[in-house]
């Protein structure tokens, strides 16, 4: 009996990673990389967009970033490197024009404090817990009937889960 | 005339606010019973007051009444008709009153239930929401009065903004404010709660089916705003990460946490500070995000609803906030925990766990919304925080929350067991390892979204076995047939399997973000008529271009025709016709894509510029692979929702309304 629920869940298991499988792979597997010898596109994914508010200049079809990307043309046609060209216009527009902040300067706080507040919350957490689970030692301890799981079903399907 | 009804309404809803709030505090104080009723009674006649207010307005914008100059703002003579009915939430003032609408149906349909076992609630959650919602009609009044006339009223109207004429863009403004305002109800209720000085669980269970409706409301409200940006913005895309969309995750994850923490607190008693915490933040950051946004302090696609009105929101945040801490520090003491924990390896472990990365992945993507705005303020630096922040930092988290979606439901109270949880991994394991050398070795190679489609792979995989295990177990012991197992399986908890689909349905999002964000591609070609160019696995030939009619009478519209056929064999798959409509009224361009392609792989072509009456044209072809995946993965979730919220067992729904005293209780 035991043998064949078993067998079953196996199967289950595998149709359904090979269902996954088959639509995955039915898509990425063409996937290809981005034309490289399109270097304006190339760079202008890297830009921001003056007019359309936080997209980049590739995904922007005003006029403005047309006269951008013809400028990023004539200077890649004078012999600029990729570099070369993102740094013109830094220096012409400010850190504002770049899609990834620097991580120079004040906009350094930006990288580094989610890793702080991620840290900060985990421990700030343990700790907390950490109170919890040691035994009170001092006053009442709060006796409040504990909410078990009142589902004596749900009881029954963990407890059938945990021992097969 | 009825317009100037509609305006009166407004105003008396505004005193019977006021009444509401005082009449239920001096009910309290002077434990007169008959007073809180009539406080209760006026909250409920709020909804009445404004649905007049809106009826005005809408008589106005039907009737062509250009004197009101939020009419004419939004609609001109040659609106359609639907669109003169949606336009009551086009533009700022009238979204407001929109915003109104909703807040007072809410508090209607909250006052209208029994209120028999938390009648001592009552006062506190009336004059709670009353007090919001006297501010916000206030502002509707003072500020952002859609009912202002005109001296010498226009001719004809300005006509609705472009970017809004979109089926997308008409539900998903109400959804996303009917998420918002709904929160209002479980906060009342969790500010009542302390206010009382309650230790046990009542308010969250009182206002979970509150917290569920706003939940899932944000969150088809996200998505209906990602599928508008998608079919209208002309960018390929769905999500820019951009301000607007930010504010309403960042609360959608924080709501999301607090609805998993709560059940930490009903099933053990524990995380009751955390709690009332989390619903204090996911409120304030509900009016933060809504504040931001019309404040004018940024820029952004959709900030066409740009005000003064910053500072009002921002002081009332403050006083709710300062307010709300205040309380809790009060009652501290109550919130105490009822149990200890046991082991940190168990649900209430990995709980935390969760909890601390939704909460920081929240603070991490409001970080970077207003991070900009702090720079500029502080060192005058001007920067913009493009998705590549948003993408390494709070990705992997995100990430992250997929797989403990897929552990976490194994993990047993108090103590899990370490060898039962490895033996239920090994199916999905090999699913995931699998998946993983699949994708390596016939895909384009990249190790990290390969491995991030793994984990999806696992999760989905590891929440399916959920229910076969359930399945299973029924067939066993009550000898049920497979379907007759599994409807039963799902109406006897309908919470755990709905929200095990909610959790299927965010992994198909997942896989739909990964699918476009790391395997998309776009390309843009500047062709002569005739030729040909290829993107992907598809050639396109351009044909020609013509002037077409427009769908809308004040524009004007360009169309291309594009042949597709397969790059590898030549064979015909389809042809497209994007096009640009320009409104010369509102000074705008429409940049519209046609789509091809299929299911799995999305083909996204829009017409980018032309020359000389277009012998030659430059169009812009997305390939989205797995973009619709996203949109799946929403309509699972919100079935997911469904069944999680309809709880059909009539059963359940005592047995989950019941108060924790009563809970101990053998269920029949």
């Amino acid at each position: 009996m035991r043998h064949t629920s078993a067998w079953m869940r196996v199967r289950i298991g595998f149709f359904v990673a090979a269902f996954m499988l088959f639509a995955i792979v039915a898509n990425t597997a063409l996937a290809q990389a981005p034309d490289p010898s399109d270097q304006v596109h190339t760079i202008a994914k890297l830009l921001n967009c003056p007019t359309c508010g936080g997209r980049n200049l590739a995904d922007c079809p005003t006029d403005t970033c047309t006269q951008w990307k013809q400028e990023i043309r004539s200077q890649l046609d004078a012999g600029k490197t990729q570099t070369e060209v993102i740094d013109y216009f830094k220096t012409r527009f400010g850190p504002t024009v770049l899609q990834e902040p620097p991580k120079e300067g004040v906009i350094l706080l930006l990288w580094v404090t989610p890793v702080v507040i991620l840290i900060a919350i985990l421990i700030a957490g343990v700790i907390v817990l950490k109170r919890i689970s040691m035994p009170r030692q001092t006053g009442a301890t709060i006796t409040t009937a504990v909410p078990q799981v009142a589902d004596s079903y749900a009881a029954r399907i963990e407890e059938e889960v945990n021992k097969s | 005339m009825i317009t100037d009804v509609g305006h009166i309404a407004l105003i008396i809803s505004c005193v019977a606010c006021l009444y509401a709030v005082v009449a239920s505090l001096l009910g309290v104080r002077r434990n007169d019973e008959r007073l809180v009723q009539s406080g209760r009674t006026a909250a409920m006649l709020v909804f009445p007051l404004v649905l007049a207010a809106c009826i005005g307005l809408w008589y106005a914008l039907l009737t062509f009444d250009f004197s009101v100059k939020y009419v004419a703002d939004v609609s001109s003579l040659a609106t359609p008709l639907f669109f003169r009915i949606t336009a009551l939430w086009g533009s700022q003032n009238g979204s407001i009153l929109f915003w109104n609408l909703l807040l007072s149906a809410f508090i209607f349909a909250a006052m209208l239930r029994s209120w028999k076992e938390d009648k001592e609630l009552l006062p506190y959650v009336t004059a709670v929401v009353c007090t919001v919602t006297l501010f916000f009609i206030a502002i509707n009044l003072v500020a952002a009065n859609p009912f202002t006339r005109f001296d010498f009223p226009p001719t004809d109207g300005r006509g609705l903004n472009p970017l809004l004429r979109h089926a997308g863009m008409i539900i998903h403004p109400p959804m996303l404010y009917a998420g918002y305002t709904s929160f209002l109800i479980p906060f009342g209720f969790c500010i009542a709660s302390l206010a009382v000085g309650r230790r046990d669980n009542l308010w969250l269970i009182k206002s979970r089916r509150w917290t569920l409706v706003g939940w899932a409301f944000l969150a088809s409200g996200l998505l209906l705003g990602a599928r508008w940006a998608h079919d209208v913005l002309g960018w390929g895309g769905y999500w820019g990460w951009d301000p607007s969309e930010n504010m309403p995750f960042v609360s959608w994850l924080f709501a999301t946490a607090f609805l998993h923490s709560a059940m930490i607190q009903e099933k053990r008693g524990m995380f009751k500070n955390w709690n009332v915490l989390l619903m204090a933040v996911t409120f304030v950051s509900i009016f933060f995000g809504t504040s931001f946004i019309r404040s004018g302090l940024l820029t952004s696609v959709h900030a066409f609803a740009q005000s003064n009105l910053g500072p009002m929101f921002l002081g009332f945040m403050v006083l709710i906030l300062a307010g709300t801490i205040i309380l809790w520090f009060k009652r501290l003491d109550t919130l105490r925990s009822e149990n200890k924990l046991d082991s940190w390896f168990s649900r209430e472990g990995i709980f935390l766990l969760q909890n601390v990365l939704f909460v920081s992945t929240a603070l991490t993507i409001f970080l970077g919304t207003i991070f900009p705005t702090i720079t500029e303020a502080i060192s005058g630096v001007k920067i913009t925080v493009g998705p590549p922040f948003y993408n390494q930092v709070a990705g992997p988290q995100l990430a992250l929350l997929v797989i403990l979606m897929g552990i976490a439901p194994l993990l047993a109270w108090r103590k899990a067991n370490a060898q039962a949880i490895g033996r239920m991994s090994i199916i999905p394991a090999i699913a995931a390892v699998l998946s993983l050398i699949v994708l390596l070795v016939t895909g384009p190679g990249q190790i990290i979204p390969s491995l991030c489609l793994a984990l999806c792979v696992y999760t989905f995989v590891q929440t399916l076995l959920e229910y076969g295990r359930g399945v299973q177990a029924r067939v066993r012991t009550a000898g049920e047939s497979i379907p007759t197992a599994l409807w039963h399986l799902i109406r006897r908890n309908q919470r755990r399997y709905g929200g095990y689909l909610i959790h299927i349905g965010i992994v198909l999002i997942a896989v739909g973000t990964i699918g476009k964000g790391f395997y998309g591609t776009d390309v843009i070609r500047n062709v002569k008529l005739n030729e040909s160019f290829s993107a992907g696995r598809y050639t396109f030939t351009y044909r020609g271009i013509s002037n077409v009619t427009c769908e809308f009478s004040d524009c004007q519209s360009v169309q291309a025709a594009l042949l597709v056929t397969s790059a590898s064999d030549g064979g015909l798959i389809g042809a497209v016709f994007p096009h640009r409509d320009s409104y010369p009224v509102q000074q705008y361009t429409a940049t519209l894509a046609d789509i091809t392609g299929s299911f799995n792989e999305e083909v996204y072509v829009i017409l980018a510029g032309w020359e000389s009456a277009g012998t030659t044209a430059s169009f812009q072809v997305y390939v989205n692979p797995l973009i619709n995946w996203i949109w799946l993965g929403g309509i699972v979730l919100i079935f997911g929702f469904l069944i999680a919220f309809w709880q059909l067992e009539p059963g359940t729904v005592r047995r989950t309304a019941q108060l924790p005293q009563t809970v101990g209780a053998p269920s029949k």
